[in-house]
Order: structure tokens, then C-alpha cells, then sequence
């Protein structure tokens, strides 16, 4: 026995035509699905912080009077750290290898869109919560100096305000790092493996 | 649904769910068959009609099989690791089917030499399967001759 008799065997397997269960409607819902998936959970992303900076603009900058220079810097920031995160989600999503629809490609394609998002979870901290805690800090400040007049803050309630803001940026910290390690690593290395069983001969 | 892509779907489904039952975990055959019927939905409009429809279909099957890893790579680890721990099958036993060979084989493969076996299998050129993996002819041939050797160590003895 030698292994082109295993192709009688093919034959017949391929010939059983009992297995073919489609669904057709859940086709048509997939694709559609796909599509939906181009607006994920990055475009939602940028459309929140482009209307929250566009409101902050309006509402907290043109239709006041008595804005500070330190508001308007917090909102300065907030508008300069969307477009930021705008062009960090953007570039993550952009892949640079070409389809050429060989498994090569497809796979060197997966495994770099997964080393970017990847990256994009464990640099949290540089795009999304560093300016978005400058932002915080300058409005909160700002708004504080535009009521009061004053620069130096009640030490006690704002400590209590940015010990909450860092325990917030402390769970998105952590919850990033463990989609890394429960997702995006695994998922690299088990793509890396393959690539290399095809390559490697 | 164009009735094409529907006969086309009916008379390739074994072949499609064979190959998604070499690569999904078990309970997730469907879903992956499922994915591969949508990729060739969609796929289905650039189809060239002077390529072989297999080819094609492998093409996506296969895109579709090594990238659909979310899900299934512990139940997949799992089940490496039970293949690595049975015996070997060693010589074909008499009343052992030309269907249970084929299924062990197929199973001690890794996930490209597989592809591989299943594309020659099926009749695919070493161009037509370069053209699929993005490797070249000569190293497709040299994992056919080490396929028919491990074969022949494994099951012959």
C-alpha cells in the first residue's frame, strides 16, 4: 500500500454529497455581517471623541465667556489627542503587505494586522490614556481657575478626583494586557507556527 | 443566491467539510463551514472560470481554515497532544477501512502538510498547489516525497 491509494478513498469521500448543509440565509446574513464589521469598534472609537471634542469646543469654548487660557488648552489637548488617536487607529488598521490570495500572503497579512493591534493595545497607555489625562487634568484645572479664580485646588476633593481617573486608566491598562495574553498572543503564535511550518522546509 | 453558486456549493460541500473537519475544533466544523461558504460567496464574483473550480475552492477553504483560530486553539492543543500520546498505528491491520487510514493520517500531519496531502489527493499540479500556499513547485515536491515516505513508514512498517 502507498499513499496515492488513499486517493480512491478521496474519491469517494468527496463523491458523498450528503454533507453538504448549507445554509443559505445565514450566508447572506454573514455577508452583510463582514461588511458591518468595516465599522467596528475603532470607528465608534473615533465618532465618540470627534462629537465629544466638537461639543467640548462648542459648548465649553465659543458659546462661554468666561473661559480661561487653561480651558481652553484642556481643550486644546482633548482636540489634538482625538486627532492623535485618530491617526493611531487608523494606521493600525492599514495593512502594508499585498493579497496576492496565496496562504503566504493571507497569513503574513493576519499575523501583521495582529502585530499591530497588538501593539496598539500595549502602547494604551502613549495614544489614549496619556493625552486624555492631560486633557483631564487642564479642563478640570481650567474650569476650576474660570469659577474660582484661583489656580491652586482643594487638595483633598482632587485628590479623591484623580485617584478615580487613575484607578480608571489603571483598568483599561490591565484589561488591554490581558487581551493580550488571552488573545492577541496565542493567536500570534499560533499563526507564527504555521507561517513557519510553510516556509520552513 | 444564484443557482450556480447554489449547484456549485451542493456538489463541492464534501469537499468543503472535509476540509473544515481537518481544521476546526470539534464542535466548531460548522462554523468554520459556514465561513468558508461566506468567503466564497463573496469571493465568488472574481472566481476565474479558467482555473479549476478546486482550485479556487482550496484557495479559500484553506485562507479561511489557518486564519480561523479564535475560538478553537486550546480544543486544537488538546487534541495535538492526544494524537502525540497514542501509539503508532504501526502496519494496517486487517478490517482497518482505507477511510480510518486516511482519517489517522490526516490526523499526525501538521496543518500544511496536510493541505498539501488533501490539494494531491484531489488531483491539484504542485503549480496549481504553489499558486495556492505561496511556496514553490520544488518544495511542494519535496513535501510530497516526505508525505509518501512517512506514509510508507507509518502504515506499511
Amino acid at each position: 500500500m502507498n499513499l496515492d491509494d488513499l486517493k480512491a478513498q478521496w474519491r469517494i469521500e468527496m463523491q458523498h454529497t450528503g454533507h453538504a448543509d448549507v445554509r443559505f440565509e445565514g450566508i447572506k446574513g454573514e455577508v452583510s455581517e463582514f461588511r458591518r464589521a468595516g465599522r467596528n469598534a475603532a470607528f465608534w472609537m473615533i465618532f465618540a471623541h470627534v462629537c465629544g471634542s466638537a461639543l467640548a469646543v462648542f459648548f465649553g469654548w465659543l458659546t462661554r465667556d468666561d473661559v480661561g487660557w487653561l480651558s481652553k488648552l484642556g481643550i486644546a489637548a482633548y482636540v489634538i489627542a482625538t486627532i492623535w488617536m485618530t491617526f493611531t487607529l487608523l494606521r493600525a488598521r492599514k495593512v502594508t503587505r499585498s493579497d496576492d490570495w496565496t496562504l503566504r500572503s493571507r497569513l503574513e497579512i493576519e499575523i501583521e494586522r495582529l502585530e499591530k493591534q497588538r501593539n496598539l493595545y500595549n502602547r494604551v497607555g502613549v495614544w489614549l490614556l496619556a493625552p486624555m489625562s492631560v486633557f483631564i487634568v487642564l479642563s478640570t484645572l481650567g474650569r476650576h481657575h474660570d469659577l474660582t479664580g484661583g489656580y491652586l485646588p482643594d487638595l483633598f476633593a482632587w485628590t479623591h478626583f484623580y485617584s478615580v481617573w487613575l484607578a480608571m486608566c489603571a483598568l483599561v491598562y490591565w484589561l488591554c494586557r490581558r487581551e493580550i495574553t488571552r488573545k492577541f498572543d496565542p493567536l500570534l503564535s499560533r499563526l507564527k507556527g504555521l507561517y513557519r511550518e510553510l516556509v520552513e522546509n | 443566491m444564484p443557482s450556480d453558486f447554489d449547484q456549485l456549493v451542493r456538489q463541492h460541500g464534501a469537499r468543503i467539510r472535509r476540509i473544515a473537519l481537518r481544521y476546526a475544533a470539534s464542535g466548531a466544523v460548522d462554523d468554520l463551514v459556514q465561513d468558508i461558504l461566506v468567503r466564497l460567496w463573496r469571493s465568488y464574483p472574481s472566481y476565474r472560470a479558467d482555473a479549476r473550480i478546486e482550485t479556487w475552492i482550496y484557495r479559500v477553504a484553506l485562507n479561511a481554515s489557518m486564519t480561523y483560530v479564535k475560538e478553537s486553539i486550546r480544543e486544537r492543543e488538546r487534541q495535538a497532544a492526544l494524537i502525540a500520546q497514542s501509539p503508532s498505528p504501526g502496519a494496517v491491520q486487517a478490517g482497518t477501512s482505507m477511510g480510518d487510514v486516511l482519517a489517522s493520517f490526516l490526523a499526525t500531519l501538521g496543518d500544511i502538510d496536510a493541505s498539501i496531502l488533501m490539494m494531491y489527493l484531489d488531483g491539484l499540479t504542485a503549480e496549481e498547489m504553489s499558486g495556492i500556499l505561496g511556496i514553490s513547485g520544488n518544495a511542494i515536491a519535496v513535501r510530497i516525497n516526505r508525505l509518501k515516505q512517512k506514509f510508507s513508514d507509518t502504515y506499511v512498517g
